[in-house]
């Protein structure tokens, strides 16, 4: 060997090295945007860098609740890097323990309204009581809750979950997130990523005039055959009609009580043997799709004033694939005018009512779904109280009951006018803030989209006793709140009364019908000055997003004031039946109405659906034609006298994979009781699809 | 060039390659001009700017991860029980997470109310029905809008025709006593 020492690239070496190098550059360069397509918005994802007490900055420990538990950034095979986090809980009574971004302006990843963003982490972990949960950082009220995305499986094994977000709403500059831990276990993460995933909105057009922001109505070239008093979506797409006796004293002496069900298919109706009078009843879907349906009418009142409506004990079953009533046993007291709420559980509450002698039904009536019968009034938890006719109790988020002070006659509940009624505990707690709580009758309250973000609006009312106009009020509350109170919400719109007449700043409507909609709105319609009397011709659209009105909605031709319904078909459109004025007729009139969103471009295809019930806090594949906006469970209406109190709109965070998408339905079975439901999503378009049906339990 | 000299220069090759494959095939092409650019930070408070309190040698530099893109491989198993774990065992069911939302503290609940030993009387004309008049499913308001001065024509305006009086004449619509309401 000699002594001269070589280079470890010759000139030649280096110089195509250059030129391997500007190559690279140049190929990079010429693929615009991708880099910022992945980019990652998170500060410190991967938990590498630590501060003083080893704790990854731009993070934090977060929860709630007893439990016996320990954070650790352990080095123990990462996923990627030097560190991950793992939260132990060793023991839990209440509550959750969680990683959480920072809740602060450094930290946070910053957020554009309107956007959606994947967020994704690596995870291990023993339990499945698992969820990722987000905070947004509103400019108005600070950091507040948002929404729980996504429960992960337990994996020995390292294993990624993402989730896009809904639009961030408006009004929110940053949001942080993190994987909740909420039963005994051990979970580790690591490598969090957050991207924009935010779609492009294609150019739309309509060319069908006013029908572009308005919707239209279309009055059907047939009449239903039966009094659509009580309406009930079935989980076949069909709509169950009850009339009973129908509010026609001469039907009810002659034993004629009339079901019919109508099919929106064929546009044609087919009717039901019907074995008693169910007019005045209360129903809901059960959660195998069959609707139980409670009380009734046993008796209208004497002109002589000796005795009002009487309500039956009756209670049936309505089975959908038989076309058929079965009779269970018979309730604890007569129920004429009575709630009907499904729970977590699959079981059913009915409060209120008139019961057999006329006299107010102060029993707490308790459906049991497995033994499939209504339990002894020793069996059921009772308070005694009594809750007025066809109360508004609308399930919340841990199995309580907000009583939202919508109901129909007369005044409100003594007191605040609205309350949260805990059936295990026995208790009712008030609830204030209900303006004019007198004046709610034939008011109608809907649990607002996304359930998930418990809100609840209540709708103009007036009142039967005083017969003053019906006012245009509405009411929001945040059952998310500590202790949520009631706020204004913005004035119904102004609408017009027979012969084109515009109504007073003050008017407004009761017996109004409220339904939600797939692209997340609430249509608002229908509705009277007075009781059975002077229709209102107004429409308008409710944001939730924004709390507000969109007013001149096309209205419906037909008058639609006492004992009308409106209601959500599978199709997206909204079907409308009913009216009984004060002279004791009754329009026997079909209207439906086409939204906005059914003008503006190609409907989305849900192209398949993975078969198969819907257990909590799973996941089901869909495929679909195109990008999707938003994904949604919509529970079929059982309404009746501007009231359905459980009627929902569930938000199914997306995992998304091109055209197949994993939908992430919540664990909590309060937020969507078991059931049938209308599976929607939106495309980016802002048109929903057709409705698959999807059954959870 | 040597032998390990052209393996040097081999492999680099094949991994800028490699990058320049990556760049161009991996999805996420399909994200829309509208995605935002990653926000930076400005404020000096930024813990990964500032010279933090890791230690005497400072804050470790950032490591900045590759972005994350869903893909076919690398997106969440679907947690679907019926998907197998790594461990072959059935999945264990998931508990509902519930929030603590609504505790009302301080709201006293209202004060319990004892077994019934009466009924919870109503008044029969619940349904703000005057059924004096006319028959059951007519509703003859029991009390009239503010400010209506005439009853019958009220009503007329609505569609009733006259109508029999049921029972008392308790609002003076049968002045001549025939029992038929506002036939005058």
């Amino acid at each position: 060997m000699n002594g001269r020492t070589l280079p470890l690239f010759s000139r030649r070496d280096r110089i195509r090295i250059a030129q391997v190098v500007i190559v690279t550059l140049v190929l990079v360069l010429a693929v615009p945007g991708r880099s910022l397509a992945g980019a990652n918005l998170l500060s410190n994802p991967g938990l590498e860098v630590v501060d003083s007490t080893g704790f990854p900055v731009c993070w934090e420990q977060s929860g709630w609740g007893d439990s016996t538990h320990t954070y650790e950034v352990t080095h123990n095979d990462p996923h990627g890097g030097a560190n991950a986090m793992r939260v132990t809980v060793s023991a839990i009574t209440s509550g959750d323990r969680k990683a959480l971004m920072l809740e602060n302006p450094s930290c946070a990843p910053n957020v554009t309204p309107g956007h959606q963003y994947d967020l994704s982490t690596w995870y291990k972990t023993t339990t499945p009581n698992t969820v990722m949960t987000m905070f947004r950082h509103d400019v108005a009220q600070g950091w507040v809750y948002w929404t729980d995305l996504a429960t992960l499986t337990t994996s020995t094994a390292w294993k990624q979950q993402t989730v896009r977000t809904p639009l961030v709403p408006a009004g929110t500059d940053q949001i942080v997130w993190g994987v909740t831990i909420y039963g005994a276990g051990t979970l580790q993460t690591d490598d969090y990523s957050m991207v924009d995933a935010t779609q492009a909105a294609p150019g739309t057009s309509c060319s069908a005039g006013p029908a572009c922001t308005a919707g239209a109505w279309q009055v059907m070239p047939f009449s239903s055959p039966v009094r659509g008093i009580h309406a009930v979506v079935l989980k076949n797409g069909n709509v169950l009609l009850v009339a009973g006796s129908g509010n026609d004293p001469a039907a009810f002496a002659a034993g004629t009580f009339t079901t019919a069900v109508y099919s929106p298919r064929t546009g044609t109706f087919t009717t039901v043997p019907t074995p008693a009078d169910l007019f005045c009843s209360g129903h809901v879907q059960l959660a195998d799709g069959r609707v139980l349906i409670m009380g009734g009418n046993k008796a209208y009142p004497a002109a002589d004033g000796s005795h009002g409506y009487e309500g039956l004990k009756d209670s049936y079953i309505f089975d959908p694939d038989t076309m058929g009533y079965t009779k269970v046993n018979d309730m604890t007291a007569g129920s004429w005018y009575p709630s009907a709420t499904v729970l977590g559980n699959g079981d059913v509450i009915s409060l209120g009512g008139l019961g057999e002698d006329s006299s107010g039904t102060v029993a707490t009536q308790y459906f049991t779904g497995a033994g499939q019968r209504w339990l002894s009034i020793n069996e059921a938890h009772q308070t005694w109280s009594f809750w007025g006719l066809y109360p508004s109790m609308v399930l919340m988020q841990d199995g309580r009951l907000f009583y939202t002070g919508s109901h129909v006659f007369g005044n409100g509940l003594p007191g605040t006018g609205a309350s949260i009624y805990d059936y295990h505990a026995s208790t009712i707690t008030p609830v204030s803030g209900l303006q004019r709580k007198d004046e709610r009758d034939q008011s109608m309250s809907v649990l607002l989209p996304p359930a998930q973000d418990q809100r609840v609006l209540t709708i103009g009312g007036g009142n039967i006793n005083s017969n003053p106009d019906a006012n245009r009020l509405t009411d929001l509350i945040d059952l998310k709140q500590a202790t949520p109170v009631y706020q204004p919400g913005p004035p119904l719109p102004g609408g017009t009364m027979t012969g084109g007449i515009p109504q007073t700043a003050a008017q407004g409507k009761m017996y109004v019908s409220a339904v939600l909609l797939p692209d997340g709105k609430v249509f608002e319609t229908g509705g009277a000055l007075h009781n059975r009397a002077d229709p209102v011709y107004e429409a308008s659209m409710f944001d939730p997003a924004t709390n507000t009105f969109a007013a001149g909605m096309a209205t419906d031709p037909v008058p639609r004031g006492y004992h009308s319904s409106a209601f959500l078909l599978p199709d997206g459109r909204v079907m409308a039946v009913g009216n009984n004025p004060g002279d004791g007729t009754f329009d026997m009139r079909v209207s439906v109405y086409t939204p906005p969103y059914l003008f503006k471009g190609g409907r989305p295809q849900i192209l398949s659906v993975a078969g198969g019930p819907w257990a909590y806090g799973t996941t089901k594949q869909i495929t679909v034609d195109g990008p999707i906006l938003k994904a949604s469970l919509i529970r079929p209406e059982a309404v009746t006298h501007s009231s359905d109190p459980n009627q929902r709109y569930v938000d199914l965070p997306m995992t998304v994979t091109g055209t197949t998408i994993g939908l992430n339905l919540t664990s909590n079975p309060n937020l969507a009781p078991p059931g049938w439901y209308m599976l929607y999503v939106v495309g980016t378009n802002g048109v929903p699809s057709v409705a698959q049906w999807v059954q959870v339990k | 060039m040597r032998g390990a000299r052209r393996t040097l220069l081999g492999l680099g090759l094949l991994g800028v390659l490699a990058a320049g494959v990556w760049l161009v095939a991996a999805p996420g092409s399909h994200a829309s001009p509208a995605v935002a650019p990653a926000p930076r930070p400005t404020d000096s408070t930024w813990p990964l700017l500032a010279a933090g309190p890791a230690g005497p040698a400072g804050p470790a530099p950032v490591p900045v991860p590759p972005p994350v893109t869903p893909t076919a491989a690398a997106t969440a198993v679907p947690s679907s029980p019926a998907a197998p774990n790594p461990g072959g065992a059935a999945a264990p069911i998931v508990q509902p997470f519930v929030q603590d939302f609504a505790g009302q503290p301080g709201v006293k609940p209202l004060k319990p109310l004892p077994s019934p030993t009466g009924t919870h009387f109503v008044r029969p004309n619940v349904d703000g029905c005057d059924h004096n008049y006319g028959e059951i499913t007519q509703c003859v308001p029991w009390t009239f809008p503010p400010g209506t001065t005439d009853k019958c024509a009220w009503l007329a305006e609505r569609g009733f025709q006259p109508l029999k009086v049921a029972a008392a004449d308790r609002q003076k619509l049968d002045p001549d006593g025939n029992k038929i309401a506002c036939d005058d």
